[in-house]
């Protein structure tokens, strides 16, 4: 069942039932009041009855003198003074000492069977009793006259009582259906509106869950439901954050993949083509021969040293360092004595300003980092190019920079540059033998070591990369 | 003469796609940049255009929808083995997608097959005192009707097309019986034995040992 039924149905049943229950409540307090009220002036109405019987019996009595009076005489003052009090729906009823009626009023009324329980009893009696389908107080008491004991019972037809609060009770019952009706009614359009944003949370979480991602909420509504809009769309916003990391992430591995595929294709497209042609041509000449050998050599030592680089990735990200304290000059000067054959020879001028600095490293492995990123700068400089290698203290770290004046990277390939086969200008990359997996690996090496790697360039005027790390604090702290 | 471009960034592969086609007798352009090539394509009328998709310049995918396919007929030539990628260079109009790495046999029939759905093949060839003529049907020697069945036929065409290249077995079934032929290579032994018998050319269409057949040139 829907929510909205519910508090519907529930609030409407409370309310007709609490209009029901006040409104009997009252009519049975109302009639209660009037039935005691009557019940008080049938007494009053019974004790004036019983006074005046008694008053004119003596009064006969007196009136004509004598000492006693017969029973039928007696019975005759009875009926005059009767006659004289009752109506329509007061009527009194006189026993003898018999049972039998001294004067009935009517026919219909015959309370006799009262007589008994007023037998032997003092004072006034009254009851309220059903008789032929109307409600009667009979107000009942013994009286002597004369020596002569009496029974009198009045009796007061109250039906109008109760046919009126009947009648009441079906005029409220009206009222309260019509009532429920037009609460209904009020009730229906309150929730209906109390519950809108709730159907409007509803279809945008629909929408969000079919993939709009970054659909978010109106936040409207009561207060709860505001909460409620709102901790949705924290909800969405930390999806859409996950939904595009998750993204990223698989943009990243199929961008690695496409590389690696390409980057293994491309060296085995020549190896194959040129080996069938090999195999499958008549009359190759001796040149043609060496050519084509020679590029499926040439491919094929293409292809070994992309599996080297990709195998050295692979498993820096496995192996376990073997960390030690090592001095940043050291490094710095090994790298330099292996650099400048390459560097004279290319006309590039390579210069090192190094502050002596122990870090924690594996040397070896620290050493390949920083030979890739001047590796790196060899080849993006040209004849006449200027490199230079440093070390400086920064606080508690050692920064190693390698900065060249060469080609640079423009701002949109900045942030790839650490992706594995990533290449700012692949045909130039290929050309000098790289395969775009440097700085990947330099990454690699970096966050193995918890150094921090950072790159600025600018296209046309040259790179700088800096690698900050941690400065060991040893006795003796200072050149070796 | 039919004449193909050759768009490839790679030095030694584009060297090898050179000495491909031109085992098939094709003349050639060659381009390494992308946007060389869309403007080597509009000035030149080439039958066929060999595309390499990762280019530098522009992509090959950029290069196909800027150009007229429906003219000059463009095959793709590519690593990338993604069947959405292939898709998309089929929908943008190329003939034909290869993937590296390919032998360069196959690229080559499928150069031929898209020449020969444009309609630009040779249709005449001669063989010393054989004549063929692909469209009607007909091989002679020394002016004598020669009776091929339909394989015969095709198969003798896809030798004179490759002479004096070596042909394996296995490329001749998926060329010339389809790719989706089960059968075995003996039937192209088979075959080969029919046409040497009926046109007389047993020491020119010779068997290469653990390779296949090779149809000698009458030079």
């Amino acid at each position: 069942m829907k929510l909205w039924f519910k508090i519907f149905i529930s609030s409407l049943f409370l309310v007709v039932a609490m209009i029901n229950i006040t409104s009997a409540v009252i009519l049975a307090n109302n009639r209660s009041l009037m039935i005691t009220r009557e019940r008080s002036l049938a007494v009053s109405a019974h004790e004036f009855i019983c006074a005046t019987l008694k008053n004119n019996v003596v009064y006969e009595r007196l009136r004509s003198d004598r000492f006693m009076m017969s029973e039928d005489e007696i019975n005759n003052i009875v009926n005059n003074t009767i006659v004289k009090q009752s109506d329509e729906s007061n009527v009194t009823v006189v026993y003898d000492e018999n049972g039998k009626a001294a004067y009935t009023g009517t026919d219909k009324v015959d309370p006799y069977v009262l007589t008994d329980t007023l037998k032997n009893k003092d004072g006034i009696f009254s009851v309220i009793l059903d008789f032929n389908e109307n409600s009667y107080i009979f107000v009942g008491s013994n009286i002597t006259l004369e020596g002569h004991k009496y029974t009198v019972i009045s009796s007061n037809n109250i039906t109008d009582i109760y046919t009126e609060s009947e009648r009441q009770l079906r005029f409220v019952q009206i009222i309260s259906v019509v009532l429920a009706c037009v609460t209904a009614v009020i009730l229906l359009i309150i929730i209906k509106l109390f519950l809108r944003p709730l159907s409007d949370i509803n279809s945008s979480i629909n929408e969000i869950s079919q993939g709009n991602y970054s659909k978010r909420l109106k936040i409207n509504g009561s207060e709860e439901l505001e909460n409620l809009s709102e901790n949705i769309n924290k909800m969405a916003d930390s999806i859409e954050e996950n939904y595009n990391r998750i993204e990223e992430v698989a943009e990243e591995r199929k961008r690695f993949i496409d590389s690696l595929a390409h980057e293994i294709k491309t060296p085995l497209t020549s190896i194959l083509g040129f080996a069938d042609i090999l195999r499958i041509k008549k009359n190759i000449s001796s040149e043609e021969l060496e050519e084509y050998s020679g590029i499926i050599v040439d491919e094929a030592k293409r292809l070994r040293s992309l599996s080297g680089k990709l195998m050295e990735l692979i498993s820096s990200g496995n192996n376990t360092l073997e960390m030690k304290p090592v001095n940043t000059s050291n490094i710095l000067n090994d790298l330099k004595i292996v650099f400048m054959p390459i560097v004279k020879s290319k006309g590039i001028e390579l210069t090192t300003d190094c502050e002596p600095l122990i870090i924690n490293a594996d040397e070896d492995i620290f050493k390949s980092l920083i030979y890739n990123l001047l590796d790196n700068a060899v080849k993006a400089s040209g004849d006449g190019g200027k490199i230079r290698l440093s070390c400086a203290r920064d606080e508690n770290y050692a920064v190693i920079s390698v900065k060249d004046n060469g080609f640079g990277i423009a701002e949109e390939d900045k942030k790839h540059v650490f992706e594995a086969f990533y290449m700012s200008d692949k045909s130039r990359s290929r050309k000098q033998g790289g395969a775009g997996l440097g700085l990947a690996l330099c990454a690699e090496i970096a966050k193995k070591h918890n150094a921090e790697i950072k790159l600025e360039s600018s296209l046309g005027k040259g790179t700088e990369v800096q690698v900050r790390i941690k400065i060991t604090e040893v006795f003796g702290n200072g050149t070796e | 003469m039919i004449k193909l471009l050759i768009v490839e960034d790679d030095e030694n592969i584009r060297k090898m796609l050179e000495v491909t086609v031109s085992i098939a007798g094709y003349e050639f352009d060659t381009c390494d940049d992308g946007s060389k090539a869309e403007k080597m394509i509009k000035e030149n009328a080439y039958d066929l255009v060999l595309l390499d998709v990762m280019l530098p310049g522009c992509s090959g995918f950029e290069v196909i929808e800027k150009m007229d396919t429906e003219k000059t007929p463009v095959i793709l030539i590519t690593a990338l083995q993604d069947v959405t990628d292939k898709v998309k260079g089929l929908k943008l109009g190329a003939e034909d997608y290869v993937v590296k790495p390919f032998e360069p046999m196959e690229l080559l029939a499928r150069i031929e097959v898209v020449l020969r759905r444009r309609n630009k093949n040779r249709n005449v060839f001669k063989y010393g005192d054989i004549t063929v003529d692909v469209e009607r049907h007909i091989v002679k020697k020394h002016e004598r009707n020669i009776i091929l069945t339909p394989k015969e036929f095709e198969l003798f065409v896809y030798f004179l097309k490759n002479t004096d290249i070596a042909l394996t077995r296995e490329r001749i079934l998926s060329t010339v019986w389809g790719y989706d032929f089960t059968g075995e290579t003996r039937t192209v032994d088979a075959h080969v034995q029919q046409i040497r018998k009926k046109l007389e050319i047993q020491n020119s269409l010779i068997t290469v040992p653990k390779l296949g057949y090779r149809l000698e040139s009458m030079e």
